[in-house]
């Protein structure tokens, strides 16, 4: 199981606070729907 | 895992391996401490005391960028210190107070100075550019969690030195110095999209090395 590929950078920058907090909701309500990014932030954090 | 990584820093007992190293040289050899006019090339009185204030608390994150970036003790000790004196010069042109930023780019620069000098006496081959493939089969969890719990900080730092360039300084940057997504594309002069996608393959390469992530699909 691995990330949505145009996810993972937005997942570094979601771990490393360095999104607004809008861009961080959509990335973080994307995560909750998919077990590949819950996978890929838990691992990067 | 920003914050977790294990900076170097500079042991009591590192010398500068007897070479003339310039005015200044000692275990410790951080410009402002002493009393002034003993180790510095006698600057003004104003600018010992800038020194001290601005630049000393930031001479152990010189010191270990420098030694991740060069990947040797000996070579890392002499870019750290050319970099302090020339930051000791340059003081005039610091603005603003992001010091450490300012300091860790002249520390940059010094280290592909004397890249580019091709500096011979030191033996940093390619060894840990080609050690690529290995990556550790062992432990499903946090296996970087234990290294640092067992005190085998030595197996991260090696784990780091193995990635190459570019990733590696992004990582060091960030993960290490703490440093912005911003501040790390302007001293390494990269784009910030290019700064994101060199900190995300990094984390990768060394989560592999460490054998916390799965390798590369």
């Amino acid at each position: 199981m691995s990330a949505c590929p145009d996810k993972v950078l937005l997942l570094h920058a979601l771990a490393d606070n360095e999104l607004d907090a809008k861009s961080a909701l959509e990335v973080e309500a994307h995560v909750a729907g998919c077990a590949g990014c819950t996978a890929e932030l838990a691992a990067i954090r | 895992m920003s914050g977790r990584l294990i900076p170097f820093r500079k042991g009591p007992t590192s010398q500068a391996r007897g070479r003339a190293v310039g005015p200044v040289s000692g275990p410790r050899p951080t410009l402002g401490g002493a009393p002034a006019g003993t180790a510095t090339p006698s600057p003004r009185p104003i600018e010992a005391s800038r020194f001290r204030d601005l630049i000393a608390p930031h001479i152990d994150a010189a010191y270990s960028l420098a030694r991740y970036l060069a990947r040797d003790p000996a070579a890392a000790e002499d870019i750290a210190q050319e970099a302090l004196m020339k930051a000791l010069r340059a003081l005039d042109t610091l603005r603003g107070d992001a010091v450490r930023p300012w300091l860790l780019t002249i520390v940059r620069n010094t280290y592909f100075d004397w890249r580019r000098r091709g500096d011979e006496r030191l033996v940093t081959g390619p060894a840990a550019e080609v050690a690529f493939a290995t990556t550790p089969d062992t432990a499903q969890e946090s296996a970087e969690t234990g290294l640092i719990r067992r005190g085998d900080v030595e197996a991260l730092r090696t784990a780091i030195a193995d990635i190459p360039e570019p990733f590696r300084e992004a990582l060091v940057l960030r993960d290490l110095e703490e440093l912005s997504y911003r501040q790390v594309a302007e001293i390494t002069g990269a784009p910030l999209g290019t700064v994101m996608s060199r900190l995300s393959r990094a984390r990768r390469l060394l989560g592999e090395r460490l054998g916390v992530m799965e390798a590369a699909s």
